[in-house]
């Protein structure tokens, strides 16, 4: 256990299955994207009309995506930071209560989850239903289903227990010391937050923000169980073209497009937090 | 820090509430599978076991549940294999190169599941593979490797690997020095890794819809439940689906004495 | 549990205070309790004549150097020590140049732009000081600052503390466990044990005159006999007598081992206190020789011989004495 050669040995079951099952399929799938489809059949080509498509068809669903997903992200981190936040600072044993829940509601099937907001959301739900009887509204809220309402609420509650966890793990490594000095030299609780607390988690927080938001963003289960028909996300596409149509270089055409899109937008977001959380 | 009442009130508070939004679904669902009202509404009606034993009837929930387990205990063994010789081999790296290498294996669990679906369904029709639970096994290892190298590293990068070397010293060989010092400080940890693993792959619907061909899991009789309109028992399996990942994460979080 | 029994505690100004005594004696209590990051469950503490207790840190005038520093890591040097002036809402040509001043004080004018992370712990340890110095607060705090540099450097750390409580001329408090740091530094020491104060004074009243047992083996090294009183004259263990005022009972009678003399050596006084015994062991000490005689009766004293001497073998007889000015009588308990 102590030479180097072994050493290899060992990374190498994990690097076989990383390369035959994710670079590969991965990388056919991007070649893929520059062929073609002759009557249902796979042609191999290099062409960049399914990215061409891709713009000129997809193009409005694929900005209401990134759209609803910066949303939810922004959403997911805001309510996440506090999570970790209140789990570290205050609240001692009973702030370790909460981040318990919230982990564990990690898992508890994805699908389940989804299901379970589309009986609360319905008309004839639990949430109606509370509103009604507290005479809040006199008939049953519509758009709280199959709306982007709906479909942000859920993903949210999906992706909480995801941004909290590397939010709470860099506030962790926060000390307490500096903190204290912070409010010696003068600073009361909300500025010791800003100044001290806030630079020093943001890896957490945009590590947070990223997950949430290409989660959010390739998500199409949601919208399909949830969202109305305005609400098509660019995960219903890709769906679509590949079952319906089985038109699998259009697929893939979205689908990079897609994660590219994503990928420009969370570096981007990176910046941002930088010049944001600079200390004064 | 003697922070002040109101800031008390209102984290309390919100702790409350964040509580209630998080775990209110899982609990509705619940308690939806045993009361006889068939839409998901107040009153729930008297209690039954009713949807369970229409589930439980139902040729396909026996079918999805060999399959689920089959695949789960498979994808449990294999990715902790080959994520524990991994894992093992990067805590002995230097710290950068460790972290870059560890961040390569997890990209499959940062992409939305549906791009890798895709992939990984072209892949396998291009390569004349016939779609099923040979299919399904190898691509959930792919995802949740990471997972465990993850839970792994954390424990080992602050391991002590001197207690090795004095194992040495006092004359055992490397593979006892390994069976009697390092396994049992970190067989929680490999145990915890694997139910996390298993619970994640038994949840699975994306990747699985897409590489199973006409087979089918747990999550995907769920799908097909759903799609079908309104069957009650749907709710039965999915107390059961959100009890087993639930039981078996908890498990694993005190198995690791997880604490961030 | 008491952390800290009822203290009636006064600090002039320009004193430099140190709160001694081993781990858990209530020092660092005491010090977090004038810093104001905890409350008295009783009592008042009054700060230049104006009650503090109700008042959280950052509206005390007091500052405080923490054990580990606690320097901002995500902030440069400069940013560190301007913080609290920042706070303060002090306008930024007076805090730029405060700030640079405050840097030459302690030496770090050429690092105002390094990130914590990349300075030594001298240097980490300078940011602290100059961080909570530059707000001239009324009671400057440190909570064992020095315990975690080496040996030399932290000789060097406690002149530079000197020098700048002569030259900025404020009040400081620190806490220590080291009886020579607090001996090297402090105007005035309050050695404390068990959350009470044991004995206040400077450091060569607690040296030459400890109140306990206690007292003396903390601060310097001690020699403690045991003995009986009788009729005002003690009858120590060893053999030896003198004279003393005081109740009948049992005693302990404490010398330094550095006030001890040789037999060959002239005693001075005309009452000294003889003690005869051999050498069991010496350690060469560097600047003085560490005898251990044991006496016929069995017990053990400790004595400094200064300089060289190359006829102190083990075995070899001698006879201790010294004047009976140099030793003190404790109470028995």
């Amino acid at each position: 256990m102590t030479s180097d050669r072994p050493r290899i040995l060992q990374i190498l079951p994990a690097a076989t299955v990383f390369v035959l099952l994710f670079l590969i399929p991965l990388g056919y799938y991007l070649v893929i994207s520059f062929w073609r489809l002759k009557s249902y059949r796979l042609t191999p080509d290099f062409t960049l009309a399914n990215y061409s498509e891709v713009v000129h068809e997809y193009l409005a669903a694929l900005i209401f995506t990134v759209l609803i997903s910066l949303l939810t992200a922004a959403i997911t981190t805001l309510l996440a930071l506090m999570i970790a936040y209140m789990a570290r600072f205050k609240m001692g044993k009973y702030g370790s209560l909460v981040l318990l829940v919230v982990l564990v509601t990690l898992f508890g099937g994805y699908l389940v989850k989804i299901y379970a907001w589309k009986t609360i959301l319905g008309s004839q739900g639990i949430l109606n239903a509370g509103l009604i009887q507290f005479g809040i509204v006199d008939e049953p809220v519509p758009w709280l289903l199959y709306s982007p309402v709906s479909v942000v609420i859920t993903l949210v509650h999906f992706l909480l227990p995801f941004a909290v966890l590397p939010i709470y793990s860099s506030m962790r490594e926060i000390g307490e010391t500096p903190m204290a000095a912070a409010r010696d030299l003068g600073a009361g609780s909300v500025r010791v937050f800003f100044d001290i607390v806030l630079p020093q988690s943001r890896p957490g927080i945009f590590a947070a923000f990223a997950l949430s938001f290409l989660l959010a963003a390739g998500d199409y289960v949601t919208p399909r169980l949830v969202g109305g028909p305005e609400t098509f996300m660019v995960g219903n596409f890709i769906e679509s073209q590949f079952i319906n149509r089985l038109n699998a270089p259009l697929g893939s055409a979205l689908s990079f497009s897609t994660m590219i899109t994503c990928g420009v937008i969370v570096l981007l977001v990176n910046w941002l937090l930088g010049r944001l959380l600079r200390p004064r | 820090m003697t922070p002040t009442t109101s800031s008390v009130v209102f984290w309390r508070a919100f702790g409350c509430l964040a509580i209630f939004f998080m775990l209110s679904p899982l609990v509705l669902v619940v308690v939806f599978s045993f009361g006889t009202n068939e839409l998901a509404t107040l009153p729930i009606g008297t209690l039954t076991f009713r949807w369970y034993s229409e589930l439980f009837a139902n040729t396909n929930f026996a079918t999805a549940l060999r399959n689920s387990l089959v695949v789960t205990l498979s994808v449990g063994l294999a990715s902790t294999v080959t994520g524990v010789l991994a894992a093992l081999a990067f805590a002995r790296w230097r710290p950068a190169a460790a972290n870059g290498a560890i961040m390569l294996l997890s990209l499959p669990v940062m992409m939305p599941p549906l791009v890798l679906a895709m992939a990984l369904a072209t892949s396998f029709s291009a390569s004349k593979f016939q779609l099923g639970l040979h299919t399904v096994i190898p691509s959930h290892i792919v995802f949740t490797q990471p997972l465990v190298i993850l839970i792994l590293y954390a424990q080992l990068s602050s391991f002590n690997f001197a207690i090795l070397d004095s194992a040495r010293d006092l004359g055992a060989s490397p593979w006892r020095a390994f069976r009697t010092v390092l396994l049992p400080l970190i067989g929680p940890t490999i145990i915890g890794a694997a139910l996390i693993a298993m619970a994640v792959s038994l949840d699975d619907f994306v990747i699985t819809f897409f590489t199973i061909g006409n087979g089918m899991t747990l999550p995907t009789l769920v799908w097909g439940m759903l799609r079908k309109g309104l069957d009650p028992s749907v709710n039965a399996l999915g107390a059961l689906i959100l009890v087993a990942t639930i039981g078996s994460s908890m498990l694993a979080l005190g198995l690791t004495r997880y604490r961030g | 549990m008491t952390a800290l029994h009822a203290i009636d505690l006064e600090v002039g100004k320009g004193e430099f205070l140190a709160l001694l005594g081993p781990s858990g004696c209530g020092k660092t209590t005491l010090l977090r309790l004038i810093g104001g990051f905890l409350t008295p469950t009783a009592g008042r503490i009054m700060i230049d004549g104006e009650d503090a207790t109700d008042l959280p840190p950052e509206r005390r005038r007091t500052n405080m150097v923490f054990q580990g520093y606690g320097l901002f890591p995500h902030m440069t040097v400069r940013q560190n020590i301007a913080y609290g002036l920042k706070i303060a809402d002090r306008p930024a040509g007076e805090v730029a140049e405060r700030t640079v001043r405050m840097a030459k004080v302690v030496h770090l004018e050429d690092l105002l732009d390094r990130m914590p992370a990349t300075l030594s712990g001298g240097q980490q340890q300078r940011v602290a000081l100059a961080r909570a110095l530059v707000m001239e607060p009324a009671v400057l705090l440190l909570d064992e600052s020095l315990a975690a540099l080496d040996l030399k450097l932290r000789k060097a750390m406690q002149d530079e503390l000197r020098q700048l409580h002569l030259s900025l001329g404020g009040t400081f408090i620190f806490v220590t466990h080291d009886q020579s740091e607090a001996m090297a530094l402090a105007s005035r020491i309050i050695l404390m044990r068990d959350g009470r104060v044991e004995q206040s004074g400077t450091p060569e009243q607690i040296y030459r005159h400890p109140n306990s047992r206690f007292a003396a083996e903390f601060i310097g090294d001690a020699n403690i006999l045991s003995g009986r009183r009788l009729s005002n004259r003690v009858y120590l263990d060893c053999g030896s007598e003198c004279e003393s005022a005081g109740r009948d009972g049992a005693v302990r009678l404490m010398i330094r081992p550095g006030d001890i003399h040789f037999s060959d050596q002239p005693c001075g006084e005309k009452e000294a206190v003889k003690v005869r015994g051999r050498i069991a062991d010496t350690v060469f000490m560097g600047d003085h020789i560490r005898l251990t005689v044991m006496t016929e009766a069995g017990v053990k004293l400790v004595v400094h011989s200064p300089g060289a001497r190359s006829d102190l073998t083990p075995s070899r007889d001698l006879t201790l004495r010294w004047p009976a000015s140099a030793h003190r009588i404790l109470e028995s308990a």
